[in-house]
């Protein structure tokens, strides 16, 4: 077969973020190896305590994951049962996922601590009711909420994208909603299920902020929070490294299944059809809803708390506005930063895949991984790389870098298959034609992901304002982001101070994420 | 038989009103231009889309009070009539027995309508082994077996090669001999491969039938609608 | 006249930029807005023609790490808040300089001294808080403490927080090789290991312990600021261990001579007028504003023996807190 005479302007400089990206960790993970060479104590501790942490890393991830995909499937069928609009649906549910971790965690605080909502309520029943949330059961409920938004939404959207045809079929055929399932839908709704289950396990795996707030005994720690207390308190970058090499270690041997993966890459859209609401609610999928409606809705009542204690000053104040500058520059050089990385990565898989290379899988193997390098390794380590050369990079920089390695697999993994999609034919006309890559990409490309490319920018957005993990590392008095500027007022018992600033921040996210649904929805009749 | 009385459906991009009746049992094509209503009829038969007003009657009989699966009827569309992880007994026994128990009774009954519509195989393969032709085969075997009083085929036939789709009509006929009472709705473009077959059409335009009325293919060529549809602006 | 406003003009942002610059490292509940750092701030740039540029860590078991990380590439000056039991691995990182207080300067400090590294600013002694309203027959000793299964305790982790760090030294000093024994009795009513003081405390006013680990002098803040006198100290007949707060001058300081100024300003007046209402702590020297009525609140306990700790005391302090964790 003759070579096919390709356009390929552009194709390097699409393809240049990506490599770029990939020399940067290279580079990295030499400075590291270097670092090491010159120290002269090479021994690592492995006390029991790290032992424990691994346990509990993986003992919690998996408990959460597992109550997170069930109750997000229960909740994914009952809301499908329901005659709420999908959109509606999926944009709490979306909001739900990405809501500040901060917030959903002091909400929690808020309704169930010991002097919280719920203890009065008894309290004025003259209940004596007490528990505890600060442990394992408050680590799990937090957890879980976040990761329930998220494979709810998931399998909500199979539910709504079942060919209408099979619907009618069981519905004429007289097959209950429970038959339905489990025989007749299951390979629809299970397609790529192990991406879901992946996603969740990072995410929990990752865990810090979290089990900084409610672990209530040394035992309950993860790798990552062992990290951050080697370095923040033992100065110990060698053990934190290491630590960081074996969380990530161990996540692969789990993930290795991923690349087995099958290359049909399902859109998920939201269909406004008449025909899939064909079965009905009932007595019991109302309730459970009305409990997940607790649930989410409950840690939100904060918000009208920090309203009652609007205090201007504060807002207005040095530390406030410092903070939100910080806040909204990381937010917009993180999305940045991993958009140009995810795209270019987006680009080199598909034409990877065109050509029928078993690298495409690689490449989606590689993104995947990146996710899993710890946070707080990574910001140590590069803390100390930009101290030897004497802090030439600004600090939002570096955590900017650092939430890019979770951004970047969330764009990707989001954008797959919009951008896989019909490639077999455009591949086609784009040769015939002599399109180059840059244009494919700017005037094909751009058109069919524009409003998939927006919910996860605006996702993305909000995620790393919300972020605290990295920051942690780099406070100081002039640099602080608005989580950790919260959680200061918080630690320092000036919770009223804490919760305004917490519903301010929490209403700018409602409002930006409203004004990106508007302009995403615009055009589509709402019946 | 079949009566329509000022069935209308709509919605903020589509209206539709559909007032016709079908007087006995035989196979009437549906035809019309893309968008113009008839898969929205088909379902609307079938139970699948909530009528605004208006009326269903068969064999005086009112479909409406009745869901899809009390309703008298069966269905095949163009895609997805076939759970494909499924074997043909699976997809075939669905039609009368929502346990799909594997009893001799049900097997039987099964083997029988295989055999009907020439489908040779193993009843337990699994049905994404099949071709095309084979598949719609065995849709039409479940809808055969479920021996209805109407049948709606929403252009069933439409991805097959023409020497299949002539099979397949054929099929429709022996149908139709073993089930006399049946009346079939066959929604198709291919009007032409139909006509030696087809008792009536029914020719849908803008949402409503053509004079309210079935016509015959002959009396249909001179209306000056369907004469663009079928044959062309030129 | 119009030179003059020129010359103002020209020569007042130059003067402003000519200010040295202190650079300060302490935990964050010193410099708050109700912490002793604005008002100590305030104090010395009056004398010094200077400014205070203070940095923070979580606690003050993270500020050592943070030098020792960049070998103090970071350019403090001043390290403030660490305490006596972390002075010893302190010095193992030959960061810091000696001081150049006089040994007059240190004996007129109300507890004796002698480091030639590090001076202290302020001390105070362990101890258990509790609410009077909810607890009305507290324990009189560890080993009452650890009987009562009632009885919520808060501590802090010993690895990351000085007075976890502080309540393994002072159980080691009342029962030495037995410790562990006291540790596991303790482990049932333990319901929260905070990384930090100010977390537990926090939690402890949250009502989610009925005792929290903490400072004597803790109470005095609650009747002073808050007129608040439920909260009072366990005082134990048996004795409480002693947290002494030092600060030193690192060796790369930028501004040595800065430094050395305001080491010599942390032992006078100036500076610990703000420690009983600012810090909470009880003040190096006497004759402090206001200490009379913060004595009252805050009464000093019987107390154990200094114990300046190495690093491998340390390490065995908090190997008997942990062998007593399942």
């Amino acid at each position: 077969m003759s070579k096919i005479n390709q356009n390929l302007e552009g194709s390097f400089l699409i393809k240049l973020p990506f490599y770029f990206y990939i020399l940067i960790l290279i580079t990295i993970g030499t400075s590291v190896l270097f670092f090491f060479y010159n120290l002269e104590d090479l021994s690592v501790s492995y006390d029991n305590f790290f032992k424990q942490s691994i346990k509990f890393t993986f003992f919690q991830a998996i408990l959460s994951t597992s109550i997170s995909i069930t109750f997000g499937f229960i909740l994914s069928l009952c809301l499908y049962l329901s005659s709420i609009k999908s959109q509606y649906i999926t944009t709490a549910l979306n909001f739900f996922f990405i809501a500040p971790v901060l917030f959903i965690s002091y909400g929690v605080i808020f309704i169930h601590g010991s002097n919280g909502l719920m203890q009065k309520i008894f309290q004025s029943f003259n209940m004596d009711f007490s528990y505890s949330f600060f442990g394992l059961v408050g680590i799990i409920y937090v957890t879980s909420f976040f990761n329930i938004a998220l494979s709810a939404n998931y399998f909500y959207r199979k539910l709504i994208n079942i060919p209408e045809n099979y619907l009618k079929l069981l519905t004429a055929n007289k097959i209950n909603f429970y038959l339905a399932l489990t025989k007749y839908l299951r390979p629809i709704i299970l397609n790529n299920f192990i991406i879901l289950v992946s996603m969740i396990l990072i995410f929990c795996i990752s865990n810090f902020t979290i089990i900084y707030i409610f672990a209530n005994s040394p035992l309950l720690t993860t790798i990552e929070l062992a990290i951050y207390q080697k370095i923040s308190f033992e100065a110990n970058i060698l053990d934190a490294v290491v630590y960081g090499f074996i969380q990530s270690g161990l996540i692969i041997v789990i993930l290795i299944p991923i690349l087995k993966l099958r290359n049909n890459f399902e859109l998920l859209t939201l269909k406004q059809s008449e025909i899939y609401r064909i079965y009905k609610p009932n007595l019991l999928s109302g309730i459970i809803l009305i409990i997940f409606c607790f649930y989410f809705f409950t840690p939100c009542l904060v918000i009208l708390k920090g309203l009652f204690n609007f205090n201007l000053d504060l807002l207005f104040s040095l530390s406030s506005l410092t903070a939100f500058m910080y806040s909204f520059l990381i937010a917009i050089s993180s999305l940045f930063i991993s958009l140009l990385i995810g795209l270019s990565s987006l680009f080199i898989t598909r034409g990877l895949y065109e050509k029928k290379s078993q690298l495409s899988n690689f490449i989606i193997f590689t993104i995947f991984i990146i996710s899993f390098i710890p946070a707080i390794t990574l910001s140590a380590i590069l803390f100390l790389i930009n101290s030897n050369l004497n802090f030439i990079l600004p600090n939002f920089l570096i955590v900017s870098f650092v939430n890019s390695f979770l951004l970047t697999p969330l764009i990707f993994l989001f954008l797959l298959p919009k951008f896989m999609e019909n490639n077999r034919h455009e591949r086609l006309k784009i040769i015939q034609f002599k399109i180059s890559p840059l244009v494919r990409l700017i005037k094909i490309d751009f058109l069919k992901f524009k409003k998939d490319l927006l919910i996860i920018c605006s996702s993305c957005f909000v995620l790393s304002m919300g972020d605290l993990t990295s920051i942690t590392l780099f406070n100081s008095n002039s640099f602080k982001t608005v989580p950790y500027l919260i959680s200061q007022l918080y630690s320092s018992y000036r919770y009223d101070d804490a919760f305004f600033l917490l519903a301010v921040f929490v209403i700018f996210i409602v409002f930006f994420l409203y004004s990106i649904n508007r302009v995403l929805y615009k055009n589509v009749g709402i019946k | 038989m079949l009566e329509l009385n000022k069935l209308s459906f709509t919605t903020n991009d589509f209206s539709a009103e559909y007032t016709f009746s079908i007087p006995k049992s035989g196979i009437y094509a549906l035809v019309g231009e893309s968008g113009s209503g008839k898969s929205t009829l088909i379902n609307l038969i079938g139970g699948f889309l909530k009528v605004n007003s208006g009326s269903i009657f068969l064999k005086k009989k009112n479909l409406l009070n009745l869901s899809p699966s009390e309703r008298p009827i069966s269905c095949l569309f163009q895609n997805y009539n076939n759970f494909d992880h499924l074997t043909i007994f699976e997809n075939i026994i669905l039609g009368i027995d929502s346990s799909m128990g594997t009893s001799d009774f049900n097997k039987n009954k099964v083997k029988k309508v295989m055999n009907k519509l020439s489908l040779k195989m193993d009843m337990f393969k699994i049905v994404s082994d099949l071709s095309g032709g084979e598949q719609q085969r065995v849709s039409l075997a479940r809808c055969w077996l479920r021996n209805q009083n109407l049948l709606l085929l929403d252009e069933p036939f439409n991805a097959l090669d023409p020497g299949l789709r002539k099979d397949l009509f054929a099929q429709l006929i022996k149908m139709h001999i073993f089930n006399k009472s049946q009346i079939t709705i066959i929604s198709s473009h291919f009007l032409d491969e139909l006509v030696d077959i087809i008792d009536g059409i029914i020719f849908i335009s803008n949402g409503s039938v053509l004079k309210n009325k079935i016509f015959n293919f002959s009396d249909l060529k001179k209306n000056s609608e369907f004469k663009k549809y079928f044959l062309g602006s030129s | 006249m119009r030179l003059l406003t020129l010359l103002i003009v020209f020569i007042l942002p130059t003067s402003v930029m000519a200010k040295e610059q202190l650079n300060i490292l302490t935990y964050d509940s010193f410099t708050s807005e109700w912490g002793p750092g604005p008002s100590i701030e305030k104090s010395f740039e009056e004398i010094c023609n200077c400014e205070i540029n203070w940095s923070t860590a979580d606690s003050s078991g993270a500020l050592l790490s943070r030098v020792k990380l960049t070998n103090n590439k970071e350019g403090f000056d001043i390290l403030l808040g660490i305490d006596d039991s972390l002075m010893s691995e302190a010095k193992d990182t030959k960061l810091f300089s000696n001081h150049s207080l006089s040994k007059d300067s240190l004996n007129s400090l109300n507890i004796d001294w002698s480091d030639k590294i590090f001076v202290p600013f302020d001390y105070g002694y362990f101890s258990f808080i509790y609410d009077t309203s909810k607890l009305t027959n507290p324990p009189k000793s560890f080993d009452e403490l650890a009987a009562r299964d009632d009885i919520r305790i808060i501590i802090m982790d010993p690895r990351t927080s000085t007075p976890g760090l502080g309540l393994a030294k002072w159980i080691y000093q009342l029962k030495g090789d037995n410790s562990k024994d006291l540790w596991t009795s303790l482990q049932d009513q333990i319901v929260i290991t905070s990384k930090s003081w100010s977390d537990g405390y926090g939690l402890f006013l949250e009502g989610e312990g009925d005792v929290v680990l903490s400072y004597s002098t803790s109470p005095a803040y609650h009747a002073i600021a808050e007129s608040d006198e439920n909260y009072k100290a366990i005082l134990f007949e048996e004795g409480h261990a002693e947290q002494i707060e030092v600060l030193g001058v690192l060796k790369n300081a930028p501004n040595k001579k800065l430094a050395e100024q305001f080491v010599k300003f942390a032992i006078t007046k100036g500076f610990q007028d703000h420690i009983p209402y600012g810090n909470w702590m009880y003040p190096i020297i006497d004759g402090v504003e206001g200490d009379s009525d913060f004595y009252k609140y805050a009464p000093v306990p019987n107390s154990l023996d200094r114990v300046y700790g190495s690093t491998e005391d340390k390490a065995l302090w908090i190997n008997y807190w942990s062998s007593s964790i399942e």
